[in-house]
């Protein structure tokens, strides 16, 4: 075959495979409500794998697996990362649920069997194109605090019913929501019902 | 300059919530129904609205309960007590996450 029908077959098919998957990705739509397909998970975790520097990989986490450390974590966790994350790392909250790509449940393998190091990494530089972004200071004048946020996603698991409770204080709220919540405490212990009975909540 | 950049996550993700549609209702009122699954309040009416309404929320494996801050269980619910319920919709249907748990309605006697 002569160069150039070499070249012409490459690019016709080119064109065909692109059509094929910008036809797939305009009938699926733009919604965040949807799951990544297989090939965009597979695509987006080896580019995540790669992009962690070998360096960073091996590293070990400089601050020791004690109940301040965990404290600590937990109560960073709970101020920084529910939103998306939810107390319990499972990312079952609303903007969780709702985002491309969703947060993975960090309790579970994908997550735990990362390194600390590749831990560190993820919280400290963030992932492009995804909800996650870069926390760290760039001349990592925080890093314990991340170690200790990397404490306590390895305590996850372990998380009491307590914990919970204790993050559910911590969490942010915004000045409407604690309005809400003060009302149904007071509902709650006799007093009057608050006037919208049933509240959308983000 | 973290807790800038975490104010300033915030802020955007509070400036998207005047758009989306969240998917947790918080249903207060007082219970008129129990069953092994499900859970129906009578709800005030909105402003506006003159009649009460009922909504029935299910009870599912990880709905947790708590009484006065404590944890509870489905068994201390009554029919009559006030409530505050954190559900979320699945197919059409809300499911409770959170059970806060009141004193009883005045008037009402638990059964």
């Amino acid at each position: 075959m002569k160069r150039w029908k070499k070249v012409a077959a490459a690019v016709l098919l080119l064109v065909l495979v692109g059509g094929f998957f910008g036809r797939r990705v305009i009938q699926r739509g733009f919604s965040a409500r949807e799951t990544p397909s297989k090939m965009e998970v597979f695509v987006a975790t080896k580019a995540r794998a790669l992009a962690v520097p070998a360096s960073y990989s091996s590293l070990k986490n400089p601050v020791s697996n004690s109940p301040e450390n965990i404290r600590a974590g937990m109560e960073h966790f709970a101020d920084h990362c529910f939103l998306c994350h939810a107390n319990n790392g499972s990312g079952d909250t609303s903007f969780g649920r709702n985002m491309y790509p969703k947060p993975p449940d960090i309790r579970a393998a994908e997550t735990q069997n990362k390194t600390d190091g590749e831990l560190f990494y993820t919280i400290y530089n963030g992932i492009r194109l995804s909800g996650m972004p870069a926390f760290g200071e760039k001349d990592q004048s925080d890093a314990e605090s991340t170690w200790q946020l990397v404490r306590f996603i390895r305590h996850l698991s372990a998380l009491t019913e307590e914990q919970e409770k204790q993050m559910e204080k911590l969490n942010p709220k915004s000045p409407m929501e604690e309005s809400k919540e003060k009302q149904e405490e007071q509902f709650l212990k006799g007093g009057k019902p608050p006037m919208s009975m049933k509240m959308k909540h983000h | 300059m973290k807790r800038m950049l975490v104010l300033l996550v915030g802020a955007v993700l509070l400036a998207g919530l005047a758009f989306a549609h969240g998917d947790e209702q918080h249903v207060t009122g007082t219970v008129s129904k129990i069953t092994d699954n499900t859970i129906s309040v009578e709800v005030a009416p909105k402003q506006g609205e003159t009649q009460k309404t009922t909504v029935t929320v299910n009870v599912i494996s990880s709905t947790k309960f708590e009484k006065m801050g404590a944890t509870a269980t489905i068994k201390d619910l009554k029919v009559g007590d006030r409530v505050v319920i954190h559900a979320g919709k699945k197919d059409g249907r809300l499911e409770a996450h959170v059970v806060k748990i009141g004193m009883a309605m005045d008037g009402m006697k638990h059964e």
